[in-house]
């Protein structure tokens, strides 16, 4: 199963915690982000502070995107073992997932607001849980049928 | 689209800069500005004081154009 994050946002806290980070400590620019920060009259080191703030997001974000891939993985194997979970993507700027079922070849592509999976983990929320399970269940069916 | 959360490059008509001015703020044309979020009035941006960091609003009147990096795809496997 591929697991993936695509794009970069910035929580305010990880924002937060690159502003007191050492410009030595800063990842480097690629020569296109230097030339991207020139253009648009971004300080190099501003422009390292984003990308830094980005990745150290996106590791977060893709934690949840795996925890996501778990719980569909567990709730699709319970009762339809025969399908299989081959990839799931958080598209930062859609703030959604998309999950990406197989059975018998056939695939069948869902699409999951990132809220209702905050709620479900963050908020431990049982309307949540039941909206998931829902999605899930529908879909099976739908590639099952 | 949702793009709170994300530094951008924000291209701020006259008025706006006006405005920002009138805020004692950088009145610059062209800002890399930490969008903490939007919603119908405009953007929300983090903009560092004295006492700390402030909110700010730009209304989408001011607001002529928005730059920002989408960013890298990163990607893992978990099972075969």
């Amino acid at each position: 199963m591929e697991i993936a994050v695509q794009g970069w946002r910035s929580s305010p806290a990880e924002w937060d915690a690159v502003r007191g980070i050492p410009e030595e400590e800063l990842p480097s620019l690629t020569n296109e982000q230097r030339e991207v920060a020139r253009k648009l009259g971004i300080p190099e080191q501003d422009y390292a502070r984003s990308v830094l703030a980005g990745r150290r997001t996106q590791d977060v974000l893709l934690q949840k995107t795996q925890a996501l891939a778990v719980f569909v993985e567990n709730r699709i194997a319970r009762d339809h073992p025969q399908v299989r979970v081959t990839r799931v993507v958080l598209d930062v700027v859609e703030h959604r997932f998309t999950v990406e079922l197989e059975f018998g070849g056939k695939p069948r592509i869902l699409r999951v607001d990132e809220d209702i999976v905050d709620d479900y983990f963050d908020g431990g929320s049982v309307d949540a849980e039941a909206k998931l399970a829902r999605i899930f269940d529908r879909a099976v069916l739908g590639v099952t049928a | 689209m949702k793009i709170g959360e994300r530094d951008i490059t924000v291209l701020i008509t006259d008025t706006g800069r006006e405005v920002l001015k009138s805020l004692n703020l950088d009145d610059s044309a062209m800002q890399w500005l930490y969008v903490q979020d939007t919603d119908d009035m405009g953007i929300w941006a983090r903009v560092p004081r004295e006492d700390g960091n402030h909110l700010v609003l730009i209304r989408w009147d001011f607001v002529l154009a928005l730059d920002f990096p989408a960013g890298e795809t990163k990607t893992i496997g978990i099972k075969g």
